[in-house]
Formats: structure tokens, C-alpha cells, sequence
């Protein structure tokens, strides 16, 4: 049961980032760099999560703040976990900028900012009172509904098609890619940072199945996330829509008497992602902090500042543009971090071996 | 426990706060199925609105059989007409099923089309699979209400394959119109329908230029040829004699584009592929391989001018540039393929018409 729990949170991790993440990276700038950093993500994601993947089995019952304890000592380990946290704490951000972004322009167009946002972080915050037996069973509940959706919603883009333009975006696709793609392609196969908070829950995980679910679904999901909006729009129209999955959706013609546009599909979808997204950042980043900190009260004050401070650069950043310059650059920074990190408790753990405590 | 039932309530009253009224039932809306824009003076346009009054709506309570009812306005832009047009309404306009726009072939001459096809798909309200189409009088198919019309607008929106699945009307939506004018090296095109006796009838093809503007009109014919070439046709008629109109059925036709470079030019090689089926008695007077023999040679001929005349006008709607940026590597896709490369470049039409059925009679029937 717990392979499948694992299963269903790096499938959610595919599913959310190759459908709002990559299409805004790649697809953007696909006359420039085309589709090339796809399987160069991938690679790099997999040696990551190799990595990764072989310290936290060999610490089964620790989670991301004791291992890095462990292996780099107080200091350092503490700063790398915190700067973890960090991260989870902006990119938990991203996300809620992104799905406030769809709920304004599609469903309440004329709610004020401040009210959505204070309703949205309404239901992160509930994070605080959620356990790993939780989440794990709401990822996987909301995981399979959204792979039901992506699965009509992909299907129907195979529809709407542009056969010449499929076939001219996949011959023109193969151009030196930016370090950005690189990064967004590795993002998708994110889903094992999981284990940083939930590792005494699924160790030992199956490498192998890790690897297998990225060269199939994770691929697939890239793949398909990033080239049916190029075939459907083209890459010169695409540089110009803010939701790209959005508005190929949109194109999505289904029945003229009964649910006329794909829309109406992709909007749930894109929902339950991201709100699952903007939860379980929140919940990641509430637990490690309660590890780190000597009260779990303080920690809870720590997040309560963090989903308030997101209330209010919603307020401050309204330009969709902005959030995902951002994001851009975000990812990036999360890129060299996780790799660093990966080296770094990888090359520790081998000189360290296992200690009687650990294991 | 005292503490987040406190902060529960608390957050409750405030988000009742910013609770607004944005949402408005069914019975308070006006469904605008169909959008005209027709050419006015002083460079400004007339602005025709169908709306719908569904039947179930008060049925016990009204007494009016109309199932639809316009809105007329002149702007100078889209979205000062669409606020002006409410001083009209007394429902909320929902344009969330606005399945056609039409524009007059006089604006459409005089206007790049982009510029307002980049409001519907900017608003959020607008579908983008709404189709797109230009007519000699666009406000008075709007306002026409044909006789046998189930749904308000069905003479229009149906008549692209939902309904009647004809040969004469090429459909294009929205997105595509934008997407094709913002691609490089693209032109595009829009069905031509008019309003003859009552009726919303198909008359032949729109094609824009590269300004986004009407350039030239394709006959019915022609639009039947065009439609083959660009997608396909499952029904149809090729006529063979232009004096006695005897020809013969299309069951399924399509053409396959190649491009290769010969003696220094490029050539496009079109390969028609006609199934057709023998429908009139007149052709029987023929052997099947006669038929097919004056049907290649008819089509071979007519979609060569067709090829001809598009090129001579510098319009792209099948979109050879983009077939041929697809299958090269290393060819940018740009303007100057509309001004250099396809001007230049030379058609050689191969038909291939074979007569698979005769229906539910043989060919050489005993006529006494």
C-alpha cells in the first residue's frame, strides 16, 4: 500500500508542474530553445533522485532534517534544512499566486483580491492540523481524480491537434536548450522531495520504480503538457496566453449542446493541483520546521507569517508575468540547491556509512 | 481550543465582508448566441447582438413567442460597443455561448480582423471555439430567423458538420483566426454566407492577406476544391460536363501535399485522391474507366487554377508554407515565403479518381 501512496505522490508532482510549470517554460520559448531540455531534465532528475534516493534508504527512519544533521553536522545540516524550508515556503507562493490567477479570471472575475486570497489560504492553513497518514491519503484521493481529468483532457487535445503543426514543432524542436528548461523539465519529476518530511513512512523506496515511473508517466506528461499547446496554438501565438493550459483547453470543442468547451475540464484540474500544491508545500514546510525548532508552537507561528505574508503579495503582485519571471528563477535556485545537497549527502553517506542509531 | 473557534468566527465575519453579488441566476441572464459586425460611416461599426430567450423562462407567464431578440449599437471599438449595447438590455449578457461571429465583407476588407479577434480571445467570456464567418449583410443573418431553426442560430452553427455535412463550407473558430494571423507566412480564410429567401446559404470562400484583410472570394466551386485540399471532403459531386451538369458522387476525397526542389524551383507535387460512386443515369452512357479518366482530368485542371489563382494573389489558406516548414529542418518559418519562395513556386496535380460503388444498382443496368 505504501508503494502505491508513493506512486500517487510522484504522479501528482508529474501531473501539477508538466501542466502548469513546463508548458510557461518551454513552451514560451520554444522558437528559441526548442524541446530539447525534456530528456535532459529527465536525466538530470533521475541522477538526482538516485542520489537522493540512496541516502534516504539508508536512513529509513529519519526524515530530511536528521539525515542532514547526521551527515553535515549541526550547523550545516540545520542552515540546509532551513534553507529547504525556505524554498517550500516561496514556491508554496507560486502556486497560490497561479491558482488565485485561474479563480479570477475565470470564475470570480470581480470578488476582490484580498477576500479570494484570505478564502484560498483558509484551507493550507489547516495543514497545521494534518498528519503524514493524512496528506498521504488526500494526495492520493485528489492524485487519481486528477488523473482521471488530465486523462479526458488529454485526450480530447489529441483531437484538436494540428497535425502539420505537430509534425513541424517535433522536426524544429531540437536546438541547444536554456539552463530554465533544463530546470522546469527536472522540476516534473520532483515528487521524491516527498520523502524529506515522509521518509520513515515510505522507506525503502524502489529506485527502480522511481526510475521507471519517470521514463514513462513523467515523460509522457512532459511531453504531452508541453506539446499538444504548441501543436494546438502554434509557438508564435502560444508566446502571447497567460494560461497556456488554460486557453489550449479552451480550444478543446467538445459538444455543442451539452459541455461545449474542454474548459470546463481543465479547470477543476488545474484546482485540485494546485491547491493540493499550495497543501502539501505548506504542510512539508510546517513539519520540517517542527523539527527543527525546540516548540511546535513556534513552528506554527512560523507558518501562520509565511501563508499571511501570501495574502499579502497577492495583494502586491498582480501581474501574472511577474509570478512566473519568478517562479522562473525559483526553480533555478531549487535546481542547484537539490543538486548540491544531492552530491554533497550522497558523497557524506558513503564515507559515512550506516551507524547502529540510523539504521 | 477557545482560541481557533475565536479565530474560526472571526475569519468567517470577515470574509462575509467581501462577499458580492458578481453571481446572477439563469433567469437573469441574456445568452448571445450570434455577433455581426457590419461596416458604418466615419470608420465606425454596427454592432448586431442575437439574443436568446429560452422557451422554458416564465413559460406561464409570457405571452411573446419570439425566441430571440437583437441588439443593435455603432461603436468605434469592440468593447465600447459591448458596454454601449447594454443600455438596451434589461438581462445580464452571457456571452459564454456566443457560437458565431459574423463580420460584413465590407468591414472585413477595410479592417485587419486580428485587432478583433484579439478581444474575444482576451476576454475570458468570449469561447474561442466560436465560429467565424463573413457575408455580404452580416446583421441580417444574424436577424434572420429561419423557419425550421430548433434552436436559436442552428441555420448558422449547424451547418459546419454538427448538421449538414456539405462540401461548401469550410469552418474556422476563433483561436484559429488568431492563431493563423499571428503565425508567420499564414493567411487564413472564413465561409461566405449569405441570406437568400430566408434562408442562411452557403456563397463560397473569404480570403484574407497577410494584413489581415479580405483579399479575394473563391466561388462555390472553387470553395468545394478548396475544401478538398484542405481537408478533405465525405460528400460531394464532381461535374463533368458544364453544359449537361452530369458528373459524378464524391464518397470520401483528400490530398496529400510533397514538396521537393527541381531544376532550382521548388515544386509541390498535390495528390488527389477521389472514391467516388456513380449517383446520375446520364454517365452510364460511359465506361467506368472513361469516367474516371474525364474526372481526373477535370479535377487535375480545375484545382490547378484554384492553385494558380490563390498564388497570384499571394494567399496562403492551405497553408503550404507551414506544410513545408514542417517537413524541412532547417527552413525558418517567415513573411518572406509569402513575397519570395511561393510566388515562385510551381504545382503539378496528380488526381487519382477510382469509382468504387454504384450503389445499390449495377453499372450497366438494362433501361428497356
Amino acid at each position: 500500500m505504501n508503494v502505491l501512496f508513493y506512486v500517487s505522490l510522484l504522479i501528482y508532482y508529474m501531473i501539477n508542474h508538466s501542466l502548469l510549470n513546463l508548458p510557461n517554460v518551454i513552451d514560451r520559448n520554444y522558437l528559441q530553445n526548442g524541446l530539447s531540455a525534456l530528456p535532459i531534465g529527465l536525466l538530470l532528475a533521475a541522477l538526482n533522485a538516485w542520489m537522493l534516493l540512496s541516502v534516504y534508504n539508508r536512513f529509513p527512519k529519519f526524515t530530511m532534517v536528521e539525515i542532514n544533521r547526521y551527515l553535515c553536522g549541526k550547523y550545516l545540516g540545520n542552515f540546509l534544512s532551513i534553507m529547504y524550508v525556505a524554498l517550500t515556503a516561496f514556491f508554496g507562493f507560486f502556486m497560490f499566486r497561479g491558482l488565485m490567477e485561474v479563480i479570477i479570471e475565470f470564475l470570480m472575475p470581480h470578488t476582490p483580491v484580498w477576500f479570494l486570497a484570505i478564502l484560498l489560504i483558509s484551507v493550507p492553513s489547516l495543514a497545521l492540523l494534518h498528519s503524514d497518514n493524512s496528506v498521504i491519503y488526500m494526495t492520493a484521493f485528489f492524485t487519481l481524480i486528477a488523473a482521471v481529468l488530465m486523462i479526458l483532457v488529454f485526450w480530447l487535445g489529441f483531437k484538436e491537434i494540428d497535425p502539420v503543426m505537430l509534425q513541424g514543432v517535433v522536426y524544429h524542436g531540437w536546438k541547444m536548450p536554456s539552463l530554465k528548461g533544463i530546470v522546469a523539465s527536472a522540476f516534473v519529476y520532483g515528487g521524491y522531495t516527498g520523502l524529506y518530511v515522509m521518509n520513515p513512512y515510505f522507506a525503502r523506496t524502489s529506485i527502480k520504480l522511481t526510475f521507471l515511473l519517470f521514463v514513462t508517466v513523467g515523460l509522457f506528461l512532459s511531453l504531452c503538457g508541453t506539446v499538444i499547446p504548441l501543436a494546438v496554438w502554434g509557438p508564435w501565438a502560444l508566446r502571447n496566453l497567460n494560461l497556456i493550459w488554460i486557453m489550449t483547453a479552451e480550444t478543446f470543442s467538445l459538444d455543442l449542446f451539452v459541455l461545449e468547451r474542454g474548459l470546463f475540464l481543465m479547470i477543476p484540474l488545474l484546482l485540485i493541483t494546485g491547491y493540493i500544491g499550495v497543501f502539501l508545500y505548506t504542510y512539508k514546510g510546517y513539519r520540517l520546521l517542527s523539527l527543527l525548532m525546540p516548540r511546535k508552537a513556534t513552528a506554527k507561528v512560523i507558518i501562520c507569517c509565511v501563508l499571511v505574508s501570501y495574502v499579502i503579495l497577492s495583494l502586491l503582485v498582480q501581474e501574472p508575468a511577474v509570478n512566473y519571471r519568478y517562479r522562473e528563477l525559483y526553480m533555478v535556485v531549487w535546481f542547484f540547491y537539490q543538486n548540491i545537497t544531492g552530491v554533497l549527502l550522497y558523497v557524506l553517506a558513503k564515507r559515512k556509512g550506516r551507524t547502529p542509531s540510523a539504521a | 481550543m477557545r482560541l481557533s473557534r475565536t479565530f474560526g468566527i472571526g475569519l468567517c465575519c470577515l470574509l462575509l465582508q467581501g462577499c458580492q453579488s458578481d453571481y446572477k441566476d439563469i433567469d437573469r441572464r441574456q445568452f448571445i448566441v450570434m455577433m455581426s459586425l457590419d461596416q458604418a460611416d466615419n470608420g465606425k461599426f454596427t454592432l448586431a447582438l442575437k439574443g436568446v430567450i429560452p422557451q422554458l423562462q416564465n413559460s406561464g407567464a409570457s405571452s411573446s413567442t419570439a425566441s430571440f431578440d437583437i441588439y443593435k449599437t455603432t461603436a468605434a471599438s469592440l468593447g465600447q460597443a459591448i458596454q454601449k449595447v447594454r443600455q438596451q438590455l434589461f438581462l445580464e449578457p452571457d456571452y459564454s455561448h456566443l457560437k458565431a461571429v459574423i463580420f460584413s465583407e465590407q468591414f472585413a476588407e477595410r479592417n485587419d480582423l486580428t485587432r478583433y479577434i484579439d478581444f474575444f480571445i482576451r476576454r475570458r467570456d468570449f469561447q474561442d471555439i466560436a465560429i467565424v464567418a463573413i457575408s455580404n449583410n452580416a446583421e441580417k443573418v444574424v436577424s434572420l430567423h429561419q423557419e425550421a431553426e430548433r434552436t436559436t442560430g442552428d441555420s448558422v452553427f449547424m451547418k459546419f458538420g454538427e448538421g449538414a455535412n456539405a462540401e461548401y463550407n469550410p469552418i474556422i473558430q476563433l483561436q484559429q483566426v488568431y492563431k493563423y494571423s499571428l503565425t508567420p507566412g499564414l493567411t487564413f480564410y472564413c465561409p461566405i454566407l449569405n441570406v437568400s429567401d430566408d434562408k442562411v446559404v452557403s456563397a463560397g470562400t473569404a480570403l484574407f492577406g497577410r494584413d489581415n484583410r479580405m483579399k479575394m472570394k473563391l466561388t462555390l466551386l472553387e470553395t468545394k476544391y478548396f475544401n478538398l485540399l484542405r481537408s478533405g471532403i465525405s460528400r460531394g459531386f464532381i461535374i463533368l460536363d458544364p453544359v449537361k451538369e452530369y458528373g459524378i458522387g464524391i464518397r470520401l476525397a483528400k490530398a496529400e501535399f510533397r514538396f521537393k526542389i527541381e531544376q532550382d524551383a521548388l515544386l509541390c507535387d498535390v495528390h488527389v485522391k477521389v472514391q467516388a460512386q456513380i449517383e446520375d443515369s446520364d454517365v452510364l452512357d460511359f465506361s467506368p474507366s472513361e469516367l474516371q479518366k474525364l474526372a481526373k482530368k477535370k479535377l487535375d485542371s480545375d484545382i490547378s487554377s484554384l492553385l494558380v489563382k490563390m498564388q497570384n494573389n499571394r494567399v496562403d489558406p492551405l497553408q503550404l508554407g507551414l506544410k513545408y516548414w514542417s517537413k524541412n529542418p532547417v527552413r525558418r518559418l517567415n513573411n518572406e515565403w509569402l513575397t519570395e519562395d511561393y510566388p515562385e513556386m510551381k504545382f503539378r496535380v496528380h488526381s487519382d479518381v477510382m469509382i468504387t460503388r454504384t450503389g445499390t444498382l449495377r453499372f450497366n443496368t438494362d433501361r428497356g
